[in-house]
């Protein structure tokens, strides 16, 4: 488990991360969204034992992580701009994992190294921005480390290794009960891979919740009644509405069950329950407390 | 399958392995240079001449030992791997990938500087001790040079190890590769050069320095310059670079070898700290301790303008209050100009260019401060004469004051034989002193024309302490005081060194300096050697029986080169010489010159080709060329002679300032020297001539 207890860092007078406390919980995919300049990865670098925070502390299995060789043998930490030594090959950049990392899995490198087509012998300044990225999401997974820190990870990454790369982190995590962190300025691709999102802003976490929780909490309703529009609907906690013509859009904070009950007693000559998006949920939830989200999230 | 746990031996070694592997090119040039200087070297030594094999063993043992240009190789690998070393700071991507891995900070930081140690070590020992072996089995070793090998190999890991904790303590510092080494290179050289320029000052604004002020800062400078504490020993000697001398000097640096253990003690604590306080985030930023910002300003600021204001000061002369504040408002406004441009770099904005001002007016205010101290002479350095109590004696010293400071720096240096040899009427030197010193400030400082000659007087305290000055004992001087002075023999002895020395050969005579006598030489051999202390016995007598009067009215004769025997703390390699004026008076010594031809009344007209005179009148030259022997001869006879410090005094110089041109036959080694005619000597024919009287 990594706790995080009010940390907050600062580069001289910028303030970076401010008063973050979280808990990223074993065995979760962890998603920490937010715009370039939230502290995205300056929350992974702390946590990765690469920054010291100012205030506060992060501790990994309740150890403290900054210069900890034990606890970082448990930490993979994949930065957004991967580093390879000037000349080397995968195959070199094996041997240095294999040399740092105790329970690196060659055999499983040099399978992936194939699957995904990587050619271990061409020198990796010759490979292309999302081979470099594959690469390094290899070297991740091989580690075999307890957690997984991805800095911006799938944005170099086609649909097809997108897709690959949830399937890596699933087996792993049923496997071995790897837990990964993923930072994204981009909610839709985390959508369907994270348990869990965090979202950043200015230094601060806004948002910290189970995406099922926070999708089976809400309900999204389009109807069109039969007659006049009832002005308000009691026994529900109308969390927006949006009325186009006769087509109302009603997003309720309840249970599925109980809003079609609610929602039973009116005549309609159009009703469905449609599902919210995770862009959607975050937009009312962070509105919710008073912020203009939209602005924050959608690219 | 998983690898194993690594153990700490084994991540150390494979750390070795993967950085000899990334450190490749920096590997493969310490090994080809050290394979060139050692067998490659030894090689080209050891096909030379086999005659000479005493010759060789020396020069065998000086390249495996101390050839000063592999200090500075030495230095400049420790240099250029320190910098390397930290360079992954300076870039966010390898600051992620390295913090990143499981292996403690101070545990990867050890790693690199062993690794930079061991490929410069490994190739420098690999191939110094492999060429010693080889040496062996050719029956050329002998312990010095296999001592000598040891002894190089661990003054240069000293030097190696106290440059690389300099240079990562400033590396450290910076958060980027261009600052890193800017700033490493400064400030490694940086007590030499702000030495270099307290010097220039103390030289250009007190005009009584004998660069003695100087010294101080230059052993200062030596002391925190790891390489200035090895070629400290250049300005001691200068002569041959034999292995016994460079043995001496090995023995002799000893303290230099404990100034540099003591620097790197003191900047690996430094480095190790910094190291634990450098935050990661400041890669990329040019100072990566915002609180060193303002100190490094100042540290750049004030030699800045200290030198800007040198060199502008070599464009204005002048003492005045209004010229120094000239010199201080450009001083000022450069310094001002240097530090927005820093803090525009530092910030990356040159709208933040006065961010610290504060620095830079503390900066300015210590320049100028510094400069103005050394203008006006505030601690009275020129004035200085020291109280009559506290003085013990005194040393004139006119041309061999570098052979004073050097025996000062040396082992051979005895303090009593020294003090024994001193001035010792306090009354005398003080007045001396205080009249010299004035006349020199009235000349260089308040611009009074001041004819002279010059000295150098160093007042040995009662205390032993030494100081020296500058002084010009102007041609009014009280000739009384004078002659007393030089009745003195140890003024005398200082007037004119080697008198005292174990003279063994006369090496040249010469007329007035200019010509020399081939003749009188003899060549070396008990023969000789009775005659070199035949003529010092004459000599000596002569200068007995003169006084100043006789000595400072400018007519020499001729001059006279004696050597003495090599001296025994060079390794009898190293020859001292001394010339010593032959005056008009000085008979007993003329006469025996004389013997052997030397007949210094004039130059023997046989020998010059021609003589060529000229003269500048209305934009032209007007010259003639003479090669009548009775026309040489009356131009001779004509010639200035040079003062008792082989100068020609203003007043005895012809005012026309015709220029003659002795052309020499084919034996003078000088085909041309150029010469001047004392007043009333120019020849009749010659200024008819010339068309002096139109």
């Amino acid at each position: 488990m990594i706790d995080i207890q009010s940390v907050s860092k600062s580069y001289e007078k910028t303030r970076a991360v401010q008063d973050v406390s979280l808990t990223l919980e074993d065995g979760q995919v962890f998603g920490l969204v937010g715009t370039n300049g939230a502290g995205k990865s300056t929350l992974l670098r702390l946590i990765a034992g690469i920054l010291v925070p100012d205030r506060g502390k992060i501790l990994v299995d309740n150890e403290p992580v900054y210069d900890n060789p034990a606890v970082r043998e448990n930490i993979f930490f994949i930065s957004d701009e991967p580093y390879y030594y000037p000349g080397s090959r995968a195959v070199d950049m094996k041997k240095w994992y294999r040399d740092m990392y105790p329970s690196f899995d060659t055999d499983r490198f040099d399978k992936l190294i194939k699957d995904f087509g990587l050619d271990p012998r061409r020198r990796i300044r010759t490979y292309s921005k999302g081979m470099r990225r594959q690469l390094a999401v290899i070297c991740g997974i091989c580690a075999g480390t307890r957690y997984l820190l991805c800095d911006e990870t799938t944005d170099g990454l086609d649909p097809v290794m997108r897709q690959a790369l949830k399937s890596l982190l699933g087996g792993d995590m049923e496997e071995r009960g790897l837990t990964p962190v993923l930072a994204s300025h981009n909610l839709r691709e985390l959508e369907d891979i994270c348990d869990h999102v965090g979202l950043l802003h200015q230094g601060g976490i806004l948002l910290s919740q189970d995406i099922a929780d926070m999708k089976l909490g809400l309900q999204k309703i389009q109807c069109v009644f039969e007659g006049e529009a009832p002005a308000e609907i009691p026994g529900l906690e109308v969390v927006s509405h949006e009325a186009r013509g006769r087509l109302h859009t009603y997003v309720v904070r309840s249970g599925r069950e109980e809003a079609e009950t609610v929602f039973s007693q009116y005549s309609f000559v159009f009703y469905e329950i449609l599902n919210l998006s995770l862009e959607e949920v975050f937009i009312l939830e962070t509105e919710a407390v008073g912020y203009d989200v939209k602005k924050l999230i959608i690219g | 399958m998983t690898s194993k746990s690594s153990s700490s031996a084994n991540k150390f070694f494979k750390a070795q392995h993967i950085l000899f592997g990334r450190r490749m090119a920096c590997t493969v040039i310490s090994f080809l240079v050290w394979f060139f200087t050692f067998p490659v070297g030894t090689s080209l030594i050891l096909l030379q001449d086999r005659a000479e094999a005493s010759y060789r063993i020396d020069m065998l043992s000086s390249f495996l030992g101390v050839r000063s240009w592999t200090f500075v190789f030495t230095a400049a690998s420790a240099f250029v791997l320190a910098i390397e070393g930290v360079s992954w700071l300076f870039s966010r991507q390898k600051v992620d990938f390295y913090e990143s891995m499981p292996i403690k900070r101070n545990k990867r930081f050890r790693a690199i500087w062993i690794n930079s140690f061991l490929i410069w070590l490994i190739p420098f020992a690999l191939f110094a001790f492999g060429t010693s072996a080889w040496m062996a089995a050719g029956g050329h070793l002998t312990t010095m040079v296999l001592t000598d090998t040891a002894a190089g190999l661990l003054r240069q890991a000293l030097l190696f190890i106290t440059v690389y904790a300099v240079t990562t303590v400033f590396a450290l510092l910076t958060g980027n590769p261009v600052t890193a080494v800017a700033l490493s290179f400064i400030f490694n050289i940086y007590p030499s050069v702000t030495s270099f320029l307290g010097r220039w000052l103390l030289e250009q604004f007190l005009v009584t320095d004998p660069t003695g002020a100087g010294i101080l800062l230059a052993r200062i400078a030596g002391w925190l310059t790891p390489l200035g504490n090895y070629y400290s020993f250049q300005t001691d000697y200068t002569g041959e670079t034999t292995a016994v001398i460079l043995r001496h000097i090995m023995k002799k640096t000893l303290p230099g070898d404990i100034r540099n253990l003591v620097l790197f003690l003191v900047f690996a604590l430094i480095a190790a700290f910094l190291f634990r306080r450098r935050k990661n985030e400041m890669a990329g930023v040019s100072l990566a301790f915002p609180v060193t910002v303002p100190l490094i300003m100042i540290l750049l600021l004030v030699p800045g303008m200290l030198m800007t204001g040198l060199v502008v000061g070599t464009i204005l002369s002048g003492f005045s209050a209004d010229r120094f504040v000239i010199w201080a408002v450009i001083m000022v406004l450069i310094g001002m100009a240097a530090n927005c441009l820093i803090e525009a770099y530092i910030e990356g904005d040159i709208r933040f260019a006065f961010r610290r001002f504060w620095a830079f007016i503390l900066a300015a205010v210590l320049a100028v401060g510094i400069f103005g101290a050394v203008f006006f002479d505030v601690f009275g350095y020129d004035t200085y004469v020291p109280s009559p109590d506290s003085v013990k004696g005194a040393a004139f010293l006119h041309s061999q004051r570098e052979d004073f400071w050097r025996l000062r720096t040396t082992e051979t240096y005895d303090e009593e034989t020294y003090t024994a040899a001193l001035v010792t009427d306090t009354e005398d030197i003080l007045e001396l002193g205080r009249t010299g010193q004035k006349a020199l400030i009235d000349r260089d400082k308040n611009m009074v024309q001041t004819d002279g000659w010059e000295m150098y007087i160093s007042y040995i305290g009662k205390n032993n302490r030494i100081e020296t000055r500058h002084i010009l004992v102007p041609t009014d001087i009280d000739r009384e005081l004078m002659n007393r002075l030089f009745a003195d023999p140890a003024f005398r002895e200082d007037l004119y060194p080697g008198l005292g020395a174990d003279l063994s050969l006369c090496t040249n005579v010469s007329w007035n300096n200019i010509f020399s006598y081939e003749n009188v030489l003899l060549a070396e051999g008990e023969k000789a050697s009775a005659y070199a202390e035949k003529v010092l016995a004459a000599y000596k007598e002569d200068l007995e029986e003169a006084d100043f009067d006789n000595i400072s009215d400018g007519k020499i004769s001729g001059m006279l080169q004696l050597s003495c025997t090599a001296a025994e703390d060079t390794g009898g390699k190293e020859f001292r010489e001394y010339s010593l004026p032959v005056y008009r008076s000085f008979k007993k010594t003329r006469a025996l010159l004389k013997k052997k031809d030397a007949d210094m009344s004039a130059p023997d007209p046989d020998m010059i080709g021609s003589i060529e005179v000229s003269y500048y009148r209305d934009g032209r030259q007007i010259g003639r060329t003479y090669e009548d022997a009775e026309k040489i001869r009356q131009i001779t006879e004509g010639l200035a002679g040079t003062d008792m410090f082989y100068d020609i005094p203003f007043e005895n110089r012809d005012e026309k300032g015709i220029s003659v041109f002795i052309s020499w036959k084919k034996e003078n080694p000088e085909e041309y020297y150029s010469y001047t005619f004392r007043k009333g000597g120019i020849p009749a024919f010659v200024a008819e001539d010339l068309e002096l009287a139109r």
